[in-house]
């Protein structure tokens, strides 16, 4: 493997990833709002990453759904316009 | 019997009229034997995400039902025939629903939205009558010409009321794209 040049930006962040659904109770993760789906989709519509949002693996999967079916019925994109 | 619930999105520049016998047509293939309708909400025109047969925007309803799974066949072949429907989206929320939980809880809902009717009618009425009283303040201050100037009357308008309200507790996003 060659070396490849150290670009690595690296962000540190220090941030206590919590799944934001176990957290607030009240949350629900619904396809029709499409409100509280949106924060865990890009700005292009792609599905956010767990690593990335810490959303817990049983909320993930049920957000997952959620953002499909969502897309399915017209409600989210499946690609959204290029940011900029 | 199991509950459903389908979300369908009607072409929006057909007439009201048939717009309204289409959804009579869709009622009636689930309202038989001891299936019934939960909740048959109309969205109306809203925008869509993509263009779906080159229309930007489409007419969504809501449809939640207590059925059986042959009537979401019929429902669905239906649909998939009729091009005034352009998409559908058929979920089931629960395999075993228990009617008389469902009935209980459509006479609690049916009661709220009953008393959040009158509710709103009052503050209507209140509204009308305060605009009323302001008017009468201000011809009986144009007539005496006292000069003293009457308070403008408070309009207020039907509030319309957003459909996916409240939570939108700011999330100091979190996410970072790489």
């Amino acid at each position: 493997m060659a070396t490849r040049p150290v670009r690595k930006r690296k962000r540190v962040f220090h941030r206590r990833k919590v799944c934001r659904f176990c957290a607030d109770k009240s949350m629900s993760i619904d396809y029709k709002e499409t409100r509280t789906l949106r924060y865990f989709t890009t700005e292009r519509g792609k599905i956010i990453p767990r690593r990335i949002s810490g959303t817990c693996a049983k909320h993930q999967r049920a957000l997952t759904t959620a953002i499909k079916r969502a897309r399915h019925i017209a409600l989210m994109p499946f690609v959204g316009s290029v940011p900029d | 019997m199991r509950r459903y619930e389908t979300v369908f999105i009607a072409d929006p520049d057909i007439p009201e009229e048939s717009r309204l016998a289409l959804f009579e047509r869709l009622k009636g293939i689930i309202v038989a034997g001891e299936s019934f309708f939960v909740r048959f909400d109309e969205w109306g025109v809203r925008k869509m995400a993509y263009e779906i047969k080159k229309k930007k925007r489409g007419f969504y309803v809501l449809a939640e039902y207590v059925g059986l799974g042959s009537q979401v066949q019929e429902l669905e072949r239906v649909m998939r025939i009729d091009d005034r429907i352009l998409k559908f989206l058929t979920v089931l929320k629960d395999e075993n629903a228990i009617v008389e939980a469902i009935r209980e809880e459509m006479a609690r809902e049916e009661a709220e939205k009953e008393a959040r009717e009158k509710e709103r009618a009052e503050a209507k009425a209140a509204a009308e009558a305060r605009k009323a009283e302001a008017e009468v303040a201000a011809q009986a201050a144009e007539a005496g010409k006292a000069g003293e100037p009457a308070g403008l009357p408070a309009e207020e308008g039907e509030d319309s009321e957003d459909e996916f309200g409240d939570d939108s507790d700011n999330p100091d996003d979190e996410f970072e794209e790489d």
